[in-house]
């Protein structure tokens, strides 16, 4: 995609090697960016962690897995040592297993997040873009009033109007979340319309739904790849915020959003309640923001 | 198009953005499950009460008619009464919206003054250590959860170290502050009240520095950025050759001319730092807009919920408004090339 | 909570007086205070109240019959704050001015605990309340009934005067150097008080730590905790009347089910409630009523954890432990509350059942319980304690006319207990009435409409410079501020 290489494949022969020799090139820029390794290592750490928690969580019980939800009142708020590496909470809850399983559920959100963001926001950028005209402008119109308020603040709004639980706090996200995808679809449509192929397929009378779907859409693909695994991040960030003003999980859920709330009334005698559940939050969202910022520069687009 | 035809042109857009937010905000409001009347006079209301102030506040009306009443009171300034204050929306927002606009605004001269030549910095030494370590730093600020963030310097400073107040806006301080803006620092000058500045600004150092977090990392990569743009240009080399010094090539010709771009990011990162106050005023115990909406959008509140909302988006427009004047002012290229839309 | 409502409350106990006044004894009885002598009718209908000659207003008005008739016919016409507790029960046009210091009320029905209500009615200045009053009110003829100028103004006759009201959280009252009765402890009352309401759990410790004289109850029990290990801050704890329940709702399966109620009651582990999550000193709650309320008895049916027990009501009911998957809803910020659901969860699962723990702002609380649909399964409640009479506890809870509200969150409908409880509202002496009290308990016991908990000590976090500080129980006696003294 950068100016320095064909755009057109000529030997059919040599395709093979060339994507061969491409991925190394994509691969040497990842690898130039040592932040991005980190990311990944981050992240790639975060998935071992949500899929063997159950394994490496010495009390998986405490976070209320395999529905058996443990409490020990008499051993709450007992400091980090040994046996509780991150504290007991208020329910004597081993906190480190809390955080372990967190996991899970902070990339669930994350994911569904933007999956809800990204069908809403593509096909109504794509529609914008496509037709253009007075539907385009009424419907890029819309996308800018959701983008003139906060998406924390709508978000809030939206999770009340569908009642407070955690798959509406995700869906109420990915509701406010959708315009920044719909104005990234609609500039790469708009500026892939100006290339003269795609005004060649509607010439020879191809219905637009086919326009859409094999000249557009793929085109729109890398940018809006490298704008989700960017955004992954910030969406788990605002979804803990929801969380942590209690339009989440419901209680014992361990989300890391609520988990630093809840711990928020017993500062500072007990610190650990706090601050584990946060730095899991800043550790997996720098993971994904080092990852994504690597990955603009591998796929060499430009998002936002 | 003039400047004044751009000025015109850009602050009419503003306009129907609004109504749109309106709309969409008040539909929200109206579509929340649950019973506002009920809600507003207490589990001991009897029925027919409830019935009289269902009729009372129109909704039994249908939803555009009940819109259409709202904006004919929100030109007059009625925002409906709160349900739980029992006020109007416009007297509970006109007391808590200075504490908002204190804050928020010291977070983003904070944001400013610390990101500006941090960015510029960064710039001058490209992919040297300094530049990478700002780099770092700024992903580092974007990942903390303002929260959590917030709740690590009253663990650090507040707690530990006992050097700021962890929580509220002023202490017990004598005379109070007579309120004229409402803004404690302004009010405390005016007053020439040196005790009441000191505490409030003490108060407002932890949760302005928790906000500014994100946006000193944003303004410092933006201004890095446009600021290597601009320096590679041939001009800055022949200024050099003048044996003008390097520091004021950096920040008097290249930050005026690339700090433009640096601008707009500002004006967006202004709406994130409303945002943001949301969780962090909850932190700080902010007596602020954030906190209130919050309770309102909690407990249900509509018509709070409306207002703040509305109020937020509003500052958001303008400040983008301003932004966008600035701009036109720092690059005219802007308003010259006309409808590049 | 609503905070305004706990505002209003402490500023009416401070700045206005009532012809009755509770002693600081547990329980707390009645005895004098603008009324100097009273007497009742033989039909226990009539009471006729002899008022101070020298009681006067903060302008120096004197206190007098009409004021208390107006007083009525206020706060009856307005229908706020405590007028719930007349309704249907005084009509102002049966208050009747003897003359210049002698009133007479009539109730509409025999209505035993009424003189225990009466610390509630605070006696308003009649014409300074006219005099600003705005036309264009609500109430017709006496317009807003002066409310909007009350807002910033008193016309009270109390130990304090109004003085201030800042940025709403905050109000400020100053000592009434001539109130007509005595500061118990003279010059080291004091002058000035500032009440303060933070909604932050963090601030209010704060406040403590540099210096404030008192917070409030509702703070974490770790905060206190922490607060007692602090320097100049003593923590008070005490069980009175605050009896916590968690409400089953008996009108929806499967808690239709006397046993499916009665093992869930033998599921709970009230030890680990009382002692773990509680510090132990909080009473278990037997039956309906805390044990310092009169007619309190023990002779009835009480539950402590026992899964044999539990499983064997649990055989004689029409469900299997899969039905039990319950919704326990409690008020968001009240973490006892949340950590009892939390043990509720778990002692389920004991047994096999479900419970889903869910947090509700108060407000959406109540406008929950005003439908049966909307009520949630199991909703945790602090029944609050009005007046000392067990009435306040057993009608709003058990009698079937309170249903829709929160304290009837379990829509308990027994003819028996109705019946018992109107009996009890309508007859006059204390000995008559405790047996059918008695009888009442045991019905509700037996049928376990609640969890009946824990009478939880109130926590007050108090600077040691404070001195006289008492609690009896009554809602914002602990914070009437003249009884209480620099030392």
């Amino acid at each position: 995609m950068s100016d320095t290489e064909p755009t057109t494949s000529d030997a059919s022969t040599s395709t093979l090697a060339r994507q061969l020799e491409d991925l190394d090139r994509v691969v040497y820029r990842f690898r130039q960016n040592p932040m991005s390794v980190i990311g990944l290592g981050i992240i790639l750490a975060f998935i071992l962690i949500a899929i063997f928690a159950p394994w490496i969580a010495p009390y998986p019980s405490d976070a209320g897995y395999a529905g058996e939800p443990a409490v020990h009142y008499d051993q709450k708020f007992e400091p980090p040592s040994a046996e509780h590496l991150f504290g007991t909470d208020q329910a004597g809850r081993d906190v480190f297993s809390r955080v372990l399983f967190g996991t899970q559920l902070s990339l669930k959100i994350g994911a569904v997040v933007l999956a809800a963001a990204v069908s809403i926001g593509v096909p109504i950028g794509l529609a914008a873009g496509y037709f253009g005209g007075r539907i385009g402008m009424v419907l890029m119109r819309i996308t800018d009033v959701f983008l003139s308020v906060p998406p924390l603040v709508l978000a809030l709004s939206v999770s009340v109007a569908l009642e407070p639980s955690l798959t509406n706090a995700m869906l109420a996200i990915g509701a406010v979340w959708w315009p920044w995808y719909a104005r990234l679809t609609y500039g790469e449509v708009l500026s892939v319309k100006k290339e003269t192929y795609v005004e060649a397929s509607r010439g020879v009378g191809a219905s637009s739904v086919r326009t859409i779907f094999r000249d557009i859409l793929p085109n729109v693909l890398a940018p809006i790849t490298v704008k989700m695994s960017l955004d992954m991040g910030y969406a788990i960030l605002v979804a803990s915020a929801l969380g942590f003003l209690g339009l989440g999980a419901q209680p014992p859920t361990p989300e890391w959003g609520t988990m630093v709330s809840q711990g928020r009334d017993y500062l500072p005698a007990q610190w650990w309640y706090s601050t584990f559940p946060g730095l899991a939050i800043f550790l997996i969202v720098l993971g994904f923001n080092f990852l994504g910022d690597g990955l603009r520069d591998m796929f060499d687009v430009e998002v936002q | 198009m003039g400047y004044r035809d751009y000025l015109i042109k850009r602050g009419l857009s503003t306009i129907p953005m609004f109504l749109g937010l309106s709309v969409l905000i008040f539909t929200l409001a109206r579509v929340i499950p649950g019973r506002p009347a009920r809600l507003a006079l207490g589990p001991r209301a009897t029925d027919e009460a409830v019935q009289q102030l269902r009729e009372q506040m129109g909704l039994n009306d249908p939803i555009w008619q009940q819109y259409i009443e709202y904006m004919r009171g929100l030109l007059q300034g009625d925002l409906g009464q709160s349900l739980i204050s029992g006020r109007n929306v416009a007297t509970d927002l006109l007391e808590y919206f200075p504490a908002t606009f204190e804050l928020t605004t010291l977070a983003m001269l904070i944001a400013i003054v610390v990101g500006v030549p941090l960015g510029v910095i960064a710039g001058q030494h490209k992919d040297k250590w300094p530049d990478n370590a700002s780099r770092l730093f700024s992903f580092f600020n974007v990942s903390l959860p303002p929260f959590w963030a917030g709740i690590l310097l009253q663990l650090f400073i507040a707690f530990q170290l006992g050097w700021l107040p962890a929580t509220g806006r002023i202490g017990d301080v004598s005379p109070v502050p007579v309120e004229t803006t409402g803004l404690l620092l302004v009010d405390s000058t005016l007053a020439a009240n040196s005790a009441a500045f000191i505490s409030a600004a003490q108060h407002l150092i932890l949760p302005a520095i928790t906000l500014s977090l994100a946006p000193v990392a944003d303004i410092a990569r933006m201004t890095r950025s446009s600021f290597i743009e601009e320096y590679d240009k041939d001009y800055v080399e022949g200024l050099r050759t003048h044996g003008i010094p390097n520091r004021l090539i950096a920040y008097k010709y290249v930050l005026r001319k690339s700090f433009a771009s640096t601008l707009t990011i500002i004006g967006l990162d202004y709406g994130f730092l409303l945002g943001s106050a949301f969780v962090v005023e909850i932190v700080f115990s902010w007596p602020g807009m954030a906190s209130y909406g919050v309770e309102a959008i909690l407990q249900k509140d509509i018509n709070a919920m409306v207002g703040v909302t509305l109020v937020v988006g509003a500052a958001f427009l303008i400040v983008n408004f301003v932004v966008d004047i600035l701009y036109g002012f720092f690059d005219p290229r802007v308003w010259h090339e006309g409808e590049s839309e | 909570m609503k905070g305004s409502d706990n505002l209003e409350t402490i500023f009416l106990h401070n700045v206005y007086d009532p012809l009755l006044y509770y002693t600081d004894t547990t329980p707390p009885e009645l005895k004098n205070w603008l009324a100097e002598d009273y007497s009742i009718s033989e039909d226990g209908q009539t009471y006729t109240f002899q008022l101070q000659p020298d009681a006067v207003f903060h302008n120096d008005d004197p206190v007098t019959a009409s004021d208390v008739k107006y007083s009525v016919q206020r706060m009856m016409d307005m229908q706020q704050g405590f007028s719930w507790m007349w309704e249907g029960i005084l009509s102002p046009e049966n208050v009747e001015v003897v003359n210049e210091t002698t009133v007479e009320m009539t109730t509409n029905e025999v209505f035993a605990p009424f003189l225990y209500t009466l610390p509630f009615l605070f006696i308003v200045n009649e014409e300074q309340v006219k005099a600003n009053a705005t036309s264009d009110g609500q109430y017709g003829d006496h317009g807003d009934y002066g409310s909007a100028w009350l807002e910033e103004n008193d016309a009270g006759s109390g130990p304090y005067k109004f003085s201030s009201r800042e940025r709403k959280r905050d109000i400020s009252l100053e000592k009434n150097n001539d109130w007509w009765s005595e500061f118990p402890h003279g010059q080291s009352g004091y002058e000035a008080v500032t009440i303060d309401m933070v909604q932050e759990t963090a601030t209010a410790a704060g406040r403590m730590r540099e210096g404030a004289e008192m917070a409030d109850q509702w703070l974490p029990l770790q905060t206190y905790k922490d607060l007692a290990s602090e320097d100049g801050v003593r923590v008070h704890a005490k069980a009175t009347f605050n009896p916590f329940y968690i409400y089953m709702h008996t009108q929806r399966e499967p808690l239709s089910d006397i046993h499916v109620r009665r093992a869930i009651s033998y599921a709970f582990d009230y030890e680990a409630a009382l002692n773990d999550i509680m510090s132990g000193d909080s009473d278990h709650l037997n039956g309906p009523l805390p044990s310092a309320m009169w007619s309190h008895t023990d002779n009835l049916e009480t539950y402590s954890q026992n899964l044999d027990q539990a499983q064997a009501e649990l055989d004689k009911s029409d469900y299997t432990a899969s039905d039990i998957d319950l919704n326990y809803t409690y008020v968001s910020g009240l973490t006892v509350e949340q950590n009892m659901g939390l043990l509720l969860q778990s002692n389920l699962q004991e047994l096999g059942g479900t419970v889903s723990v869910n947090k509700a702002p108060w407000s959406n609380i109540t406008e929950m319980a005003t439908s049966k649909e909307s009520t949630p399964d199991m909703l945790a409640v602090y029944l609050s304690f009005s007046y000392a009479d067990p009435d306040t506890f057993l009608y709003p809870a058990w009698h079937s006319s309170s249903h829709g509200s929160w304290t009837s969150a379990s829509w308990y409908q027994n003819d028996q207990v109705d019946q018992l409880l109107e009996d009890a509202r309508r007859t006059i002496t204390q000995e008559d009435r405790i047996p059918i009290y008695e009888e009442a308990q045991q019905v509700i016991a037996e049928e376990a409409p609640a969890l009946f908990i824990m009478n939880q000590a109130k926590r007050n976090a108090i600077s040691t410079d404070m001195r006289g500080f008492k609690d009896n129980g009554i809602t914002g006696y602990r914070q009437t501020y003249h009884r209480y003294y620099q030392g």
